[in-house]
């Protein structure tokens, strides 16, 4: 008995290891974009799989594991972080500025940053799960569990706001040439 | 589909297969000119979206689930720290104290062992009184043994005295009591009373044919036995 119990622990240590592996860059980047700050990130991923590796007999369907992971970690962000979390519109930009070396220097990607930063949570969360991760609309609206239509508007609000920033700098560079 | 409809989907929903859409955007060249746009935002929103993931991030969450949720698998050093935790516990449980009563007993054990037949000085038991901030006040009469053992962790003054026939164990113990206490066991009987010191215990054999009053006993030698000032 005691064999049979450390091989089912050895194909269960196998499996999440794999999970780790595949998403955990993916939810790192996910989970910047939700607290806004590198360790906040780290943490919530670190909670989210020690979460997982709890719960993992439940999650029966492989196919299934990134929305699982996805919605696991929206959970943790939401119980963890919440209340302490940084207001973007607080962020210092000579921070951002700094972090070149982590992020794609340039200028147009920089203001793109900057306003992805500013924009509220509700348009920004799909955008990062469609634009990242290429989520559908309706698989948003069910991990949000909001109508299909609201889900529509966000991202379409969302595109426009962005579209308005990049279009305003290039307005900008015409008028400096 | 008109214009406002595709220019809505796509901003939406820019990787969604429409044939409505296709058809759309085929006839109009403003529609497919936004197409490459937002396409082209697209691009820029992912590289925007992109974030260097800690070096060695995922080795780093494998560890950490490891160190939290690992079960315990019998090694060496958890054998050695089985055992260290069980002779701590053993430690910890001497040292514990137990009732009074059951101290007392203990020491009854130790006394059937060590008291030999022999007077102690007057001198001896002052000394062994000393310890306990005692004195005598007026002689204990016989006493066959003296020592200074441990009783609820704190010094005490053991004695053995004879009165006449009788054969008692004397004992003065720091802890304060406010009430009288008798205990007994299948040997012994005994009653711990409030004293000077902190408290008087006399315990005789349940096995003698005369039933001491055992109050009058240690009031009697309570008396003989005052606190002294050090």
């Amino acid at each position: 008995m005691p064999g049979k119990v450390y091989e089912d622990m050895a194909s269960k240590e196998a499996r999440y290891e794999n999970l780790v592996n595949a998403y955990s860059p993916w939810l790192y980047r996910y989970a910047y974009w939700l607290s806004g700050e590198k360790s906040a990130a780290e943490d919530l991923v670190q909670e989210t799989f020690l979460r997982a590796w709890r719960f993992l007999d439940s999650l029966k369907d492989e196919a299934a594991a990134k929305s699982w992971l996805t919605t696991i970690l929206r959970r943790e962000n939401a119980r963890l972080y919440e209340r302490k979390r940084l207001q973007y519109s607080d962020v210092d930009m000579d921070s951002i500025s700094s972090e070149t070396k982590d992020f794609d220097a340039r200028p147009e990607v920089s203001a793109l940053r900057i306003a992805l930063k500013g924009l509220q949570d509700k348009y920004r969360e799909p955008l990062v799960l469609q634009v990242l991760e290429g989520y559908t609309l309706n698989e948003i609206a069910q991990m949000f569990e909001l109508p299909s239509n609201t889900v529509a508007t966000r991202l379409h609000r969302a595109r426009q706001k962005l579209r308005a920033v990049l279009q305003g700098d290039e307005s900008e560079n015409r008028k400096r040439r | 589909m008109n214009c406002l409809e595709f220019r809505q989907l796509k901003l939406s929903d820019p990787y969604c297969i429409s044939e409505e859409a296709d058809l759309h955007q085929s006839g109009c060249s403003n529609c497919s000119k936004f197409e490459r746009e937002i396409r082209g935002l697209d691009d820029s929103i992912r590289s925007a979206l992109t974030v260097a993931v800690p070096e060695g991030f995922a080795a780093k969450v494998l560890l950490n689930q490891s160190l939290q949720s690992h079960p315990r698998r019998p090694k060496r050093w958890y054998w050695l720290s089985l055992a260290a935790s069980f002779l701590l516990a053993v430690i910890l449980y001497q040292f514990l104290p137990g009732t009074l009563e059951e101290d007392i007993f203990s020491h009854m054990e130790y006394e059937q062992v060590h008291d030999l037949p022999g007077d102690i000085s007057e001198e001896e038991v002052r000394k062994v009184l000393y310890a306990v901030r005692g004195d005598v006040d007026s002689t204990l009469g016989k006493v066959t043994f003296a020592s200074i053992c441990f009783v609820n962790n704190q010094l005490a003054a053991h004695f053995v005295v004879e009165d006449g026939d009788e054969r008692y164990t004397l004992m003065i113990i720091p802890k304060e009591i406010d009430h009288q206490l008798p205990f007994q066991n299948d040997r012994w009987r005994g009653l711990i009373i409030p004293h000077a010191t902190g408290s008087l215990a006399i315990i005789a054999g349940v096995q003698s044919e005369f039933t001491p009053d055992l109050l009058r006993v240690a009031e009697r030698y309570g008396d003989s036995i005052k606190r002294i000032t050090i």
